[in-house]
């Protein structure tokens, strides 16, 4: 009695002290929350970016309730960004879809249907459009983060079964600069590099790169570099990672081709290359030579705006470093010419052998978590494994491994994503098929976009949620199960094949891409096509056996359960090459690159200006990008994790340079009209020094930022130019409501 | 669709982790925690170094997800501090968690003792199944630690993984951090204070002199001097807390209207009423009987029944008397406790004994001074809070004023309608008796509060951003319309209409009104008054500058 009067008075423990319990978690995983103590664990590669981190799901009756970063994984070592901790969250959101609905009109709400009908619906249309405009009048979008068997699969079904001409995926606007720099410089799309580089430089350059932010699983290789590496940013913006780097190099926005050619120039002039790695192994190099000899520091430095001494000290730093390793993201790859300009980083690593050897490279960071199988396996302007859909070798190579017919793939290739919504505006492309992609938030020139896409005779949306921008306009929504509620395989930015496995049950009727196109397959009549594809799995195999004797080759890995016991394998691992001892592997430590004539090639190529330069009237480059470690791309999915909706401002802000505040009169925190000739959108003033005077910065998460940019694209690689396009500042007025 | 439904993760690829209680996260984190436990003049303490903070946040989630919080709930923050110029611009990262202070003031306020500083570890432990819900912690916290969970009703707040500590594993923050910026320390008691003593915590944070810090945050590189968190601009409305708005309006109209009401003869006397009046009012309460203070202490009841709806947790308000002797929200509320019980004491004895209003008993005395005493409780209830705005004098005047500018018309109010229901007593004895003096009173009172509210609009002239001029920028930009509210009704209710009923009544001798246009009339002028108090109370709430930890 008395014990009882106490606790009234003061209660120590009790219901709510019990909520926040914590237990021993048993797999290794440490003390977790009571209630989610699980009863077994797997392991998982997260479904956000390219660093392929391995997440432990906690299981309760085979149900994740819980996760943390996996233990002794040699990719992620234990950690784990905001968006992997919180990975299973965007699964249990409320507004998942969980049925078919389609759209009698536009505009409208779209009625929930059923599976058979929506499947008839999807055939009967398209094959209306088709046999109106001609095959080629069908097109689909393809995405970077579904696993690679669903690519394969979806590509095949597309491309063989309903026999569509165009398609092509989001990657365009994340990765294409980097694979056609590879192609060109290497012979093949293969970044050459494994993390432990990180670890083993001595001077780590990156590239409009914010590795901080967008990969700070990677910014903690570097942390643990028992070298003391100098650390260099090149970047206009003081970024997150420019602030925590030894040196900064904030030279105008897209002058990079410039710097790299001028500290080129310093090398040669100075005698600073390896002669024998570039006699042995390259090709090229004396027309480059000539090529960058006009381009002294002091050119440079009037379009750089970084000192020529600054680019002197920065070659000869290159010169004086043992282990040199060069890193890039969407700032070299989202540019008009992007792809010259990862061509003259990589150029830099091999006149200078910092290529092949621990802690060097010329190394492109991926963006999606599976932009990387996107490249190998989508099937669209690649055929599967990496092939040509022009040589007939391949194609009867590719036909033999799937087992289907050769007589169905196509001899020519796919237009770009920029092309085939050229082709919709020029009535040529009628129905469309995007999966798992937004590009209603995120293509450039969003108001564009948006008109295309209306212009549309059917648009078939496959998505987890039913309200992305995109999905709002479609005719036709199919309910896709997400990462983490269905298997296949991810290939990381260092080529590493991972296993992503089901650990949670998809809303309603959602099912796998897979079971979708399995079930399309069926009632466009061609499923006996794929027929042998019953499982993921099976497609790993049937695609595994395409890429034997390519560069990517991995038909050295058995099946998932190879790729379970190793927690993830590079490419490449052919079945009949060396066993897999070391599971940190780097490309060309041979210096055989994948050309015919085994020599990677120096490409260059004349700086261009901006395309649309800062103008009187509208006087400020705007540049796009990441904005938070806690977002991801449009932020459908982040957007849904209540967590991870504390760590961002909840409204678009635009940051400019003090001086630009002083000289437009603007207040930290007010808003302001940002207009381009494109279009507008009121942000949030948020002043500072971490942006350039003349520039200004608004995050790509929100859905109004591409209504300001320019549709213009590298030539090369077709890829978007998103950080440069001119805008100014006003107040809003009459005219903004 | 049932394949779609199966799952078979594990019985497909086995569990690859044998079971194991220990924590294989172990190998990367053994340096981050201590090997000892702290002893006599040491406690464990956060370490942050700032030069490996880049801003993921990976903290943030791990805290919320590895601790089961709810949905948007956790216990770390990142922000962030910006200066320098554009050639060396400044962007510096910086996480925040509790700083487990020598002397929590989260502590130091609670009216129920649900803070609990272990003596070993120096950890401040939340008991929460001890909390109210009262939130008060959230108010006298420099740096916003604990957090109010609306479907719990209680404050939760950072534990520092005290079980995890003990079972040699670290707390999810530091467990998480790819950079393993955050550590967990042996600090010294007597550094913390030497700390305190020469200002020595974090650029722009809240001072540490208040409640001792011990968290340590560490750089090689020297912030430059004009670092400003990057949030430092940013002008957000606080919460309105609309409970307390209501309940200190309330209470404070009903000890007005008792003091007044019971200490009548003597105001009368103060606000210069005739010789002749002052007879007469006795005698007038004594006809009215006990419904004036009977109504009145209804309408402070209310305010403390408003109160409760404040508490997340009201069935357990009894134990708010646990912290009298350190929580003035404690003493608060056992003083309004103590007040009600007292005067309805008094009332009811009136009525039994009836007695007379003219024999000022013991028990009358009481109810008024503990009254008053309540209402000086409430004012320290702000005062002892790290706000700048609610000074000892802001809050005095506010809500002492308060209590008079709404005793005077609630009490003519009374007065009339009473004398309008009482057959024997004429109104119009009430509108020549008391308006004069209680009209002159409101006019004087409504000026005087009005100017001293209006003093805060001196600050905007600062050059420094400061609490205040914070504050008054709120009140000239989205607070703005209230101002204004606030301000109108004052003028008319406090100023213009008692205006009238006293030129009114000069001129004619306070035959001049009809009784029901009278009372009309009173009540017009209590309504606006009470809108308005009510406005300037959520003013008080709404505009005050919080401190916080730089950009969070």
């Amino acid at each position: 009695m008395n014990h009882h009067l106490n606790d009234l008075m003061l209660q120590r423990n009790g219901p709510l002290t019990n909520l926040l319990k914590r237990t021993p978690g048993n797999f290794g995983i440490g003390q977790v929350p009571t209630d989610t103590a699980p009863t077994s664990t797997t392991s998982i590669v997260c479904g956000y970016c390219s660093t392929g981190c391995n997440l432990e799901a906690h299981l309760i009756d085979g149900q994740a309730v819980g996760l943390t970063p996996s233990v002794s994984n040699v990719v992620n070592i234990g950690m784990a960004c905001p968006k992997g901790w919180e990975a299973l969250t965007p699964l249990a959101a409320s507004d998942r879809a969980a049925h078919p609905q389609l759209r009698k009109h536009r505009g409208k709400t779209a009625k929930q249907i059923s599976w058979s009908k929506a499947a008839a619906t999807f055939c009967e249309r398209f094959k209306e459009i088709q046999k109106q405009h001609g095959d080629e009048s069908v097109a689909f979008i393809s995405t970077g983060q579904i696993p690679s068997e669903e690519m394969a699969l979806l590509g095949s079904f597309a491309r063989f079964g309903m026999n569509i001409q165009h398609g092509d995926g989001n990657t365009r606007q994340c990765m294409a600069t980097s694979v056609v720099a590879y192609k060109e410089s290497f012979g093949f799309d293969a970044p050459p590099y494994t993390y432990q580089d990180f670890e083993e430089s001595d001077l780590i350059i990156l590239i409009g790169s914010n590795l901080c932010i967008a990969h700070p699983v990677m910014w903690q290789r570097i942390m643990k570099n028992p070298h003391n590496p100098e650390t260099i940013v090149i970047d206009p913006r003081n970024t997150e990672t420019a602030a925590a780097a030894t040196q900064h190099i904030p030279l105008q926005p897209k002058s990079d081709l410039l710097l790299f050619y001028s500290i080129a120039h310093v090398l040669i002039r100075n005698n600073w290359i390896n002669k024998e790695f570039i006699t042995a192994h390259t090709s090229g190099f004396d027309d480059f030579a000539v090529h960058v000899s006009t381009f002294s520091p002091d050119r440079a430095a009037r379009d750089t705006g970084i000192a020529a001494q600054t680019i002197e000290a920065l070659a000869e730093k290159i010169h004086r470093g043992l282990r040199v390793s060069f890193w890039w993201t969407m700032g070299v790859n989202q540019s008009y010419q992007g792809v010259r300009t990862a061509q003259a980083i990589i150029n830099l690593a091999l006149m200078t052998g910092n290529i092949g050897k621990p802690g060097t490279g010329a190394n492109s960071i991926t963006g999606q978590c599976n932009a990387m199988g996107s490249r190998l396996f989508s099937n669209t302007t690649n055929l599967i494994g990496g092939h040509q859909f022009s040589d007939p070798q391949d194609r009867s190579k590719v036909a033999t491994a799937l087992q289907i017919p050769t007589n169905v793939i196509p001899s020519t290739t796919s237009l770009a994503y920029h092309e085939i919504l050229d082709q919709i505006l020029n009535e040529k492309i009628k129905g469309l098929w995007i999966i798992a992609t937004n590009p209603a938030h995120s293509w450039i020139n969003q108001k564009m976009c948006r008109d295309i896409l209306s212009r549309l005779d059917f648009l078939v949306v496959q998505d987890m949620y039913d309200n992305t921008d995109t999905a709002k306009l479609a005719d036709l929504i199919l309910p896709a199960a997400a990462w983490g509620e269905k298997e296949g395989t991810f290939i990381n930015s260092e080529r590493r094949v991972g296993l992503v496995k089901q650990v949670s049950r998809a809303p309603g009727e959602a099912l796998s891409d897979f079971r979708i196109v399995k079930l399309l397959a069926k009632y466009w009549g061609c499923h006996e096509l794929f027929s042998h594809w019953e499982t993921p799995q099976d497609v790993f195999q049937s695609i595994k056996e395409a890429t034997r004797d390519q560069p990517c080759d991995m038909t050295g890995i058995r099946d998932y359960q190879h790729l379970e016991q190793t927690g993830g394998i590079q490419w490449p691992f052919p079945d009949e090459g060396p066993p897999l001892l070391d599971r940190q592997r780097r490309l060309f430590a041979d210096g055989m690159f994948y050309h015919d004539d085994g020599r990677a090639r120096f490409i260059f190529d004349t700086p261009q200006p901006l395309p649309e330069p800062p103008s009187s009237k509208y006087p400020l480059l705007l540049i796009t990008g990441r904005g938070t470690s806690a977002q991801w791309h449009t932020n459908t999915r982040t957007s849904k994790s209540p967590a991870l909706r504390q760590l961002y401002p909840q409204n678009v802000y635009v940051e400019v340079n003090s001086s630009d505040a002083a000289k437009y009169k603007l207040q930290p925190e007010q808003q302001i009209i940002v207009e381009s000739q494109r279009g507008k959108l009121l942000a949030t003033v948020a002043i500072s020094h971490n942006i350039g005077p003349g520039q200004v910065f608004i995050p790509m998460h929100y859905v109004e930022t591409n209504r300001l940019t320019r549709a213009h694209f590298d030539p090369h690689s077709k890829q978007p130019s998103y950080k440069d396009c001119a805008v100014r500042l006003r107040y809003a007025d009459y005219r903004d409501h | 669709m049932s394949a779609q439904q199966s799952l078979t993760a594990v019985e497909l690829f086995g569990q690859r982790v044998a079971e194991t209680t220990s924590a294989l996260h172990g190998q990367y984190y053994t340096d981050l925690i201590p090997l000892d436990s702290p002893q006599d003049g040491q406690q464990y303490a956060f370490e942050v170094d700032l030069d490996k903070c880049t801003g993921c946040k990976s903290c943030v989630t791990a805290c919320h997800s590895l601790n089961g919080l709810d949905d948007g709930e956790a216990w770390r923050k990142v922000g962030s501090l910006v200066g320098g110029t554009t050639e060396l611009p400044v962007l510096q990262h910086v996480t925040t968690a509790c700083h487990h202070c020598l002397e929590p003031a989260c502590a130091a306020g609670c009216p129920v003792n649900a803070y609990e500083k272990n003596p070993e570890t120096g950890i401040v432990v939340h008991l929460d199944d001890q909390c109210i819900g009262c939130q008060y912690c959230l108010f006298t916290c420099p740096y916003e630690v604990p957090v109010y969970n609306h479907d719990k009703g209680i404050v939760r707040k950072c534990d520092m993984c005290h079980d995890r500590l003990q079972a040699n594993e670290a707390p999810a923050c530091v467990q998480a951090c790819p950079q393993h910026a955050i550590r967990i320390v042996i600090s010294e008691e007597a550094d913390t204070i030497a700390n305190a003593q020469a200002n020595q915590f974090l650029p722009t944070a809240p001072a540490p002199d208040y409640t001792l810090p011990t968290t340590h945050y560490k750089t090689t590189k020297p912030l430059p001097p004009n670092v400003l968190a990057s949030d430092f601009y940013l002008g957000r409305p606080q919460h309105a807390h609309w409970p307390l708005v209501t309940m200190l309006i309330l209470t404070q109209l009903s000890v007005g209207t008792f003091v007044m009401l019971n200490c009548f003869t003597g105001m009368l006397v103060l606000l210069g009423a005739s010789a002749n009046t002052v007879r007469n009012h006795n005698q007038l309460i004594d006809q009215m009987g006990q419904w004036p203070v009977i109504m009145t202490l209804a309408l402070g009841m209310l305010g403390l029944l408003a109160s409760v709806l404040h508490l997340g947790r009201p069935l357990f308000a009894f134990r708010a008397i646990l912290g009298i002797r350190r929580s003035w929200l404690s003493r608060e509320i056992v003083a309004f406790g103590v007040f009600a019980v007292l005067a309805s004491a008094d009332t009811a004895l009136v009525i039994l004994t009836e007695s007379t209003a003219d024999k000022h008993h013991l028990l009358q005395w009481a109810a008024i001074l503990v009254g008053i005493f309540a209402i000086v409780c409430s004012i320290m209830v702000y005062v002892d809070t790290p706000r700048l705005l609610w000074s000892p004098f802001f809050t005095t005047s506010r809500f002492g004023l308060t209590a008079i500018l709404l005793g005077l018309p609630t009490t003519l109010l009374l007065l009339s309608t009473m004398a309008a229901l009482a057959p024997e007593i004429s109104v119009s004895t009430i509108m020549s008796q008391y308006t004069p003096p209680i009209c002159r009173g409101l006019i004087f009172t409504t000026l005087l509060k009005l100017l001293l509210e209006a003093r805060i609009f001196i600050h905007l002239r600062n050059r420094t951003l400061n609490p205040l001029k914070r504050s008054a920028q709120l009140l000239t930009t989205s607070l703005f319309a209230i101002v204004i509210l606030r301000f109108a009704v004052a003028v008319v209710g406090g100023v213009a209409m008692p205006l009238v009923l006293l030129t009114q009544n000069t001129s004619t001798a306070g035959q001049g009104f009809d009784p029901i246009f009278f009372i009309a009339i009173t009540l017009f002028i209590w309504t606006l008054l009470l809108i308005g108090e009510f406005a300037e109370r959520y003013l008080f709430f709404t505009s005050v500058a919080t401190p916080r930890m730089p950009g969070t």
